[in-house]
């Protein structure tokens, strides 16, 4: 299930074996591909920050519960979109908005933001991931922005391969719509 | 997962600050210390003598031989019991309700009159009675005592309690 550099960290960390040196492996093994997937969810820089080192945190916290039937990868991932869901959950709940609100709050601040240097057709497009259900947006992020294996994606997300293709597929037909709807913002 | 992954696929169009995974580093001072403190939680200071658990057995109570018993009641007696008790409960309940009514009917047939001469009766015979006991009790007065009492302490006691006065000449 683990890769041998997984196993190693996973087991210095478990057994306390100089567990700050393990830990910062870990942290950097993992940082990035985490550090998008959050951003991807939460489109704001300092939002992802804060989930991040959350992630990390809570990582350190429970590695000792992981039990390594799943792969450490599909774990932390997992960690992840639970922290960034409960994130977005109470930022729509302090700005006593709907969830589908907060998502046209990020896009609008999306424009203005120094850390979003997309054009008109990637504004467009993460305008279209915005409009889609929850699950079916995870599963485009993670497909089509992270290349992630219809595999990996369904062990992060504990659904089966062929719902997954299914949920894919739904999203990539709805964006298409939106974007011929939307053509004016492209041309 | 492989290296590749780091990179995404297709631009997403966000970007990060100069340097930032090269500097990013998970906040550990507090974090550490919040690690600490749960581990603290858990060691309790509690110890357990020299290789406790490595000893460790559970001890099963051994099976002990135990004697034939005898049932007090078999199903055949039980029922010969219960029959004979409903039998004298239900004996019980009539002749406590024949008893009700026989009471009940010696009452409705009492004269209110004689009822009401009965209570003045009563109440007259205690008043008396808490007299008797007034009088029967070390609050009685001797004769002899009150002669033997001198004549000048009484006026004395008298003239000292000028209330006790007020009431006599009343």
């Amino acid at each position: 299930m683990l890769t041998d550099k997984e196993k190693e960290i996973v087991n210095k960390l478990k057994e306390n074996k100089n567990p700050d040196a393990a830990f910062q492996e870990l942290v950097n093994l993992y940082k990035e591909p985490l550090y998008w997937h959050i951003r991807n969810m939460l489109k704001d820089h300092e939002d992802t920050h804060d989930v991040l080192q959350n992630t990390f945190i809570k990582v350190f916290k429970y590695i000792k519960n992981f039990k390594e039937e799943s792969k450490l990868y599909s774990w932390m991932y997992r960690i992840a979109t639970n922290e960034s869901i409960t994130f977005l959950n109470k930022k729509a709940k302090k700005l006593n908005i709907s969830n589908q609100e907060l998502q046209d709050h990020l896009l609008n601040n999306l424009e203005s933001d120094t850390y979003f240097e997309g054009d008109k057709i990637q504004l467009a497009l993460q305008k279209a991931i915005a409009q889609l259900p929850e699950k079916q947006k995870q599963v485009f992020n993670m497909k089509y922005f992270q290349d992630l294996k219809y595999k990996e994606i369904a062990e992060i997300l504990e659904i089966s391969e062929g719902a997954l293709k299914s949920n894919y597929h739904h999203a990539v037909k709805k964006i298409k719509n939106f974007l011929d709807q939307d053509q004016t913002l492209i041309d | 997962m492989s290296k590749k992954k780091h990179i995404l696929k297709h631009k997403t169009g966000f970007k990060t600050p100069e340097n930032y995974f090269e500097d990013f580093q998970v906040n550990m001072p507090s974090f550490r210390e919040e690690i600490e403190i749960e581990n603290k939680s858990i060691d309790s200071g509690f110890k357990v003598p020299q290789n406790y658990f490595e000893n460790f057995k559970v001890e099963l109570p051994q099976e002990n031989k135990k004697g034939k018993v005898i049932s007090l009641f078999s199903v055949k007696n039980i029922s010969k019991v219960s029959a004979i008790a409903a039998i004298f409960l239900i004996g019980f309940f009539v002749f406590k309700s024949q008893f009700a009514i026989n009471q009940f009917s010696n009452e409705v047939d009492i004269n209110p009159i004689a009822l009401e001469e009965q209570l003045e009766k009563d109440y007259f015979d205690i008043e008396f009675r808490d007299f008797d006991v007034s009088l029967n009790g070390n609050n009685t007065v001797d004769e002899k005592e009150l002669k033997s009492i001198d004549e000048d302490a009484i006026l004395d006691y008298l003239s000292e309690n000028a209330e006790l006065i007020t009431l006599i000449e009343e």
